[in-house]
């Protein structure tokens, strides 16, 4: 492919005696010199674009300045999950938290399989499932991993309404009390 | 018939061009590119789907135990932010050294009453001082004062939340609530890892026909 050129005949004597330098050709194979250019180049090219840290979004809900702007929603709608210390996910419908049933992050028969579960009920009695509403809540000793485990539940389902709220007493209570709820009212 | 002979052509092509090109390019990369500086605490970052980029931002570190730290890649900016943070607290004096210094800081966790201290060790010293991170508690909370100044310093830094994965969640929640009550942002970017398990390859739910 490359070579190097070297002129010849540059040993005859012409010149009585004179002996003459030889020629070399000036010219370097610079292909390997181009390859190593090349390895640098993709080099810095993928170190640059790797360094952007990747990112989820999470929108905070707002407080209402007067607590008579809140919305209300329909109770049916709403999953509850509860993270807590030992990645456990513990879930309920509704409002009232009683019946709490403790579950796992897992792909398959964990809290995904619950989501889509609810999903499909929604689907079936108001023909949307986009309508239903998750709710997260930790307890204060829960980890941050999990908290994202379960942001990340919401992208995978393709929850379009989550938010992140604080845990009430209640949800508290159930939980130490295996799900059951504390006190029958 | 005789043989029609075709001329041998020489192969090598003249690669000078592309040497020029490929080190031009080579050039830019390296002068543009900017290495990942190193972090004063390990993160371990929690795993999640989500790909998005992020580009311009601040970042709030937490750490293990829950300590918060700030950050500001932009070393001019960082120098914005410490003026604009010494004009509001007067009574915290800061030699030229010093502030050179917090320029170099990538990263830092320590309160605005630690800082001259902590500014004044010299590179050995503080590479083993353990910061104490930056008070965030309702009392005293001074990251609120440094992402309200890094926002005027420059208002399209995205606020990013980098957590590791076994902190606690109290310290997360501490963080949130001070951005949505002090500071009043409610968008927050989780900074994350792309997971290693193939959760991606989900499939929809069958939903029933009606």
């Amino acid at each position: 492919m490359a070579e190097i050129n070297t002129a010849e005949g540059g040993s005859k004597k012409k010149h009585g005696g004179k002996t003459r330098a030889k020629k070399i050709s000036t010219k370097v194979d610079l292909t390997p010199m181009v390859d190593l250019a090349f390895l640098l180049i993709t080099f810095f090219m993928l170190t640059t674009t790797l360094s952007k840290p990747n990112a989820m979004e999470l929108n905070m809900p707002k407080k209402p300045p007067v607590p008579e702007d809140q919305v209300l929603i329909n109770e049916e709608l709403l999953l509850n999950i509860i993270l807590d210390k030992e990645n456990a996910v513990w879930w309920y419908e509704g409002m009232t938290a009683t019946g709490l049933k403790k579950t796992v992050f897992a792909n398959e028969r964990g809290i995904r399989d619950i989501i889509y579960w609810k999903q499909e009920k929604l689907q079936r009695t108001y023909g949307n499932k986009d309508t239903m509403i998750c709710i997260i809540k930790t307890t204060d000793d829960a980890k941050f991993g999990n908290m994202v485990d379960a942001l990340d539940e919401m992208d995978i389902t393709g929850v379009k309404r989550y938010a992140m709220q604080d845990i009430q007493a209640v949800e508290l209570e159930a939980i130490k009390n295996g799900g059951n709820p504390a006190v029958q009212r | 018939m005789p043989k029609v002979k075709i001329p041998r052509k020489s192969t090598s092509i003249d690669m000078t061009a592309m040497c020029d090109v490929s080190f031009l390019l080579l050039t830019f990369f390296m002068l543009t590119s900017k290495f990942r500086p190193p972090e004063a605490v390990p993160i371990d970052l929690p795993n999640a789907r989500s790909q998005t980029k992020l580009d311009k931002i601040m970042t709030i570190s937490v750490d293990r135990d829950g300590k918060a730290y700030f950050s500001l890649n932009e070393t001019a900016a960082r120098a914005e932010l410490l003026d604009r943070m010494l004009k509001k607290h007067p009574n915290i004096q800061l030699t030229n050294n010093q502030k050179n210094a917090f320029r170099g800081l990538d990263m830092f966790g320590f309160s605005l009453a630690e800082m001259p201290g902590v500014l004044a060790l010299n590179p050995e010293q503080f590479k083993s001082y353990k910061q104490n991170g930056i008070p965030k508690d309702s009392a005293n909370n001074e990251l609120a004062e440094w992402v309200l100044q890094a926002r005027y310093v420059d208002p399209y830094l995205k606020i990013a939340i980098k957590g590791d994965k076994i902190s606690n969640i109290k310290a997360i929640k501490e963080v949130l609530t001070t951005m949505t009550e002090k500071v009043q942002v409610n968008k927050i970017n989780l900074i994350t890892t792309l997971s290693g398990n193939s959760q991606s390859q989900v499939t929809e739910p069958e939903t029933p026909q009606n």
